[in-house]
């Protein structure tokens, strides 16, 4: 028994009759009404407080006559209840690990996701323009790459966002990145930028394209944001979870963060691959060249040890992107197989996957050489089934033009990787035509309107553009 | 209540001033009382109130297991008591969950702005700190008698603020003195009833112990850069040698080792100093913490709780308790009684709350 005004103990006996509290001191027997007498609330087996009028405490351990003397149904009673009880601990630990699952898993990225979407796109833009700026003051350096190079990512740049949903925020930039680091980035508020180091990695427009597309992705799937708002309610939750006990642990408390950072990182990447894999689909450019820029992308930074770490944290597996760029490629292979096996001579036996689609090829073409023996111009029918029709005005161009007439051979083409493979098989064909001889072009670009090759082994170089198929190529 | 202390008299004789006459001192030792088991109910099934509740109730799990931990921390035949009402707790936490969210998203989505929310948390930091310093005091009781906290605000400029910027300019050479003022201003305006708290750990001291925790980090660096120049597989042929990017795992694990070695022995000697230096009345506090008990509690405590992905949370916070109380003892010069001086009054909670949010530093 405490007085209330010293730390100095008496003590005592107690004892609870149904009305009233009576205390058996030294000097005599004191009693309280119950009802006026507040208890402490049970934590475990510490011993509990009863508050007396006047400021005395009356302090035990005998918990169990404490609670009969508290009989009241509240909140901090059914705890200290559940927290006897093994069923209720069991289930508190289901409850916990589930609870936490599922708020780490669903409930903060539908949180996150709903947050970014709320956000006007002038907020993202300024906070786009605070982030290059931080991003150029710390990490980049002025690309160093030739104007004409980049005009030229410029043009596909435009083409490729045309037809994207809100195309016309993305912006395309160039910056050199610490030792020339090869990487993409897609900063808030619509910039995408390429590193020097992954602009001189790439051999193909298409292979551009592959890594605009992922980053477009991010940007349409508003990842960046998305991701901020992820991390900071996570460090939030977590340092509630664990700010109780943290003393005790130290830096444990990071463990969950990183995890969970580098699980999100990966979701938006998967994310990201999926929306451009559909995209390049969309525009007929091959999801194989996906998977061929992740391949050289991997062997580059595999090269560079330490940047792959980095890269192989947040990313999802090299590996595993390629063979699903590769599984939505699939279908467009038979095509070109099928002709290889029809061709006079071919080089591997084995088709090698075709980077390019075919059926991008299918169509009729006004073809040029750089080679001045060859013909000026000609056209080329390439047919679905693999057969080719080859119209040329005939060996003197000058006459062709006042006859308008000219010679159509027929043969069989094929895509082979990257080559091309014509074979012209036709005894009427022109004597210029290498009757049944298998020509080799390598495509360099084969776009929309546009196609180019180079011829194996001369390195002549083609260029072609689309017509639509005239009269003479009919049937 | 009759619970006797270890008690060891004669042992010391009055050394603090002349004021006093020359008198028996009694040690009574700290013990802490949990079992690891009964934490684990108490926690797991608040845990999971707290996750079904999306927070709210978090302020009651903070409450009963801060209950927990005081109600099974002994001295002197007595247990401790934490006071704090949930309600206070959950106004304070808002506060401060509200604040880092703001500081996490200026932080991120700003970065530019960053600095200024600094400056503005450092201006805000005396108050933080003076308010968080009144909450536990109030909310701490022994034997029915809760500590008081009576630092103002306007004494808690200089320490906190004036000497962080001090700090800044002399690029840490200005850290230990002012750690000295800021503990001494968390202490000297303490009183239990009508005992004064008292501090007299000097500036000197201060210094001693960051400057042997420097030489500690900068010796375990050196250290472990020479094993790994002279390390036995540079005698292996080329191929089968470490990558370097094991050698890189290498040099970050030889960093943060160094790092937590200096930061252990800090806690526990600075722990020290300071409970050493402080005095209840007469009374005095005793404090022996080892830099190598402490650091073997980290690691067992870090690997295990890593290894039961959290479950054994309890039973690291639990041994920790337990140590800390062990090797702290109260020496008591005379009878150990204190009276109450004022009726108490309530204080917010938010001082304490958005304090821990912060990881603002504040010993004992």
């Amino acid at each position: 028994l405490y007085d209330g005004l010293t730390t100095v103990a008496e003590a005592v006996t107690w004892e609870l009759t149904p009305a009233e509290l009576v205390i058996h001191t030294a000097a005599g027997e004191r009693r309280v009404a119950r009802a006026v007498v507040r208890a402490s609330t049970r934590v475990g087996q510490t011993r509990r407080t009863l508050q007396l009028p006047g400021g005395a405490q009356l302090q035990t351990d005998d918990n169990e006559a404490v609670d009969t003397l508290a009989p009241r149904v509240g909140l901090e009673r059914l705890v200290a209840r559940l927290e006897g009880h093994p069923l209720a601990v069991a289930a508190g630990l289901v409850v916990t690990a589930g609870g936490v699952a599922l708020f780490f898993m669903v409930g903060l990225p539908l949180l996150a996701a709903r947050l970014a979407a709320a956000m006007p796109a002038e907020t993202e833009a300024l906070l786009g323009d605070q982030v290059m700026i931080a991003l150029d003051r710390a990490a980049f350096a002025p690309s160093e790459l030739p104007a004409v190079r980049r005009a030229e990512l410029e043009r596909l740049f435009e083409n490729f966002v045309g037809d994207v949903p809100g195309g016309a925020r993305l912006s395309l930039e160039f910056r050199r990145l610490g030792e020339d680091e090869i990487n993409a980035l897609a900063v808030p508020g619509g910039r995408i930028v390429f590193t020097d180091a992954l602009v001189n990695l790439l051999e193909h427009d298409e292979e551009f394209l592959a890594v605009l597309a992922h980053e477009v992705g991010h940007h349409s799937g508003r990842h960046a944001l998305r991701s901020v708002l992820q991390q900071s309610v996570a460090l939030v939750a977590v340092t509630l979870a664990t700010g109780d006990i943290a003393s005790a642990t130290g830096a444990v408390a990071a463990v969950p963060a990183f995890l969970l950072h580098s699980h999100y990182s990966r979701e938006f990447e998967r994310e990201a691959d999926a929306t451009a894999l559909r995209a390049l689909d969309a525009r007929g450019i091959s999801p194989a060249w996906f998977g061929r820029i992740m391949e050289r992308l991997s062997g580059a930074t595999a090269a560079a040890e330490a940047s792959f770490a980095a890269y192989a944290d947040t990313h999802p597996t090299g590996a595993e992107r390629i063979a699903t760029a590769r599984a939505a490629a699939g279908d467009r292979e038979p095509l070109g197989a099928l002709i290889v096996a029809r061709a006079a001579t071919p080089r591997a036996a084995v088709p090698v996957v075709s980077s390019y689609d075919a059926a991008l090829l299918v169509g009729c073409w006004e073809a040029t050489s750089s080679d001045p023996e060859e013909p000026p111009a000609w056209r080329e029918r390439y047919r679905p089934d693999g057969t080719l029709l080859l119209w040329f005005r005939g060996e003197d161009p000058a006459a062709d033009s006042q006859t308008g007439a000219g010679v159509v051979s027929r043969g069989h083409w094929a895509l082979q990787g990257d080559s091309l493979v014509e074979l012209v098989v036709d005894a009427d064909s022109p004597p210029g035509i290498d009757n049944g001889e298998v020509a080799r072009y390598t495509v360099q670009r084969l776009l929309g309107d546009t196609l180019q090759y180079v011829g194996e082994p001369d390195g002549d170089s083609y260029r072609a553009s689309r017509i639509d198929c005239p009269a003479e190529l009919a049937g | 209540l009759g619970e006797s202390p270890d008690s060891d008299p004669g042992a010391a004789a009055d050394t603090i001033g002349d004021t006093y006459r020359p008198q028996a001192a009694t040690e009574h030792r700290f013990a802490f009382r949990g079992d690891w088991r009964e934490y684990f109910r108490i926690w797991i099934v608040n845990l999971a109130l707290s996750v079904l509740t999306l927070g709210i109730y978090s302020a009651w799990a903070t409450v009963r297991s801060q209950r927990w931990f005081y109600g099974n921390t002994w001295v002197a035949g007595a247990p401790f008591e934490y006071l704090a009402q949930p309600l206070q707790i959950l106004k304070g936490r808002a506060v401060a969950m509200l604040l880092l969210v703001v500081y996490l998203l200026v932080q991120q989505l700003v970065p530019v702005a960053a600095p200024g929310l600094i400056l503005l948390l450092l201006l805000a930091t005396p108050w933080l700190v003076v308010a968080s310093l009144r909450f536990r005091a109030r909310y701490s009781a022994w034997q029915s008698l809760s500590m008081e906290y009576t630092g103002e605000l306007r004494d808690a400029w200089g320490p906190f603020v004036g000497l962080s910027i001090l700090t800044l300019i002399t690029g840490g050479i200005a850290y230990p003195y002012a750690r000295q003022r800021q503990t001494a201003f968390a202490i000297r305006p303490r009183r239990f009833g009508d005992l004064p708290f008292g501090f007299d750990a000097t500036v000197r001291e201060f210094y001693g112990v960051y400057g042997r925790a420097a030489a500690l980090v900068i010796g375990s660096f050196i250290l472990l850069g020479l094993a790994s120049a002279f390390a036995p597989w540079q005698l292996l042929p080329e191929a089968a040698q470490p990558s370097t990017s094991m050698a890189a795992l290498g040099f970050v694990v030889a960093v943060y080792g160094g790092l937590l070695l200096g930061w252990v022995y800090v806690s526990s000697r600075l722990t020290n100093l300071t409970f050493n230096a402080t005095r209840i009345g007469r009374h005095g506090l005793i404090s022996t913490l080892r830099f190598r008990d402490l650091l073997k509690l980290y690691l067992v405590n870090t690997l295990a709780i890593l290894a039961s992905a959290g479950l054994l949370l309890p039973w690291a916070a639990v041994r920790m308790a337990r140590y800390r109380a062990d090797r702290t003892r109260l020496l008591a010069r005379g009878e150990l009684r204190a009276v109450r001086t004022t009726p108490g009054a309530a204080q917010g909670a938010a001082g304490s709350e958005a304090a821990q949010a912060f990881d603002v530093d504040l010993s004992l």
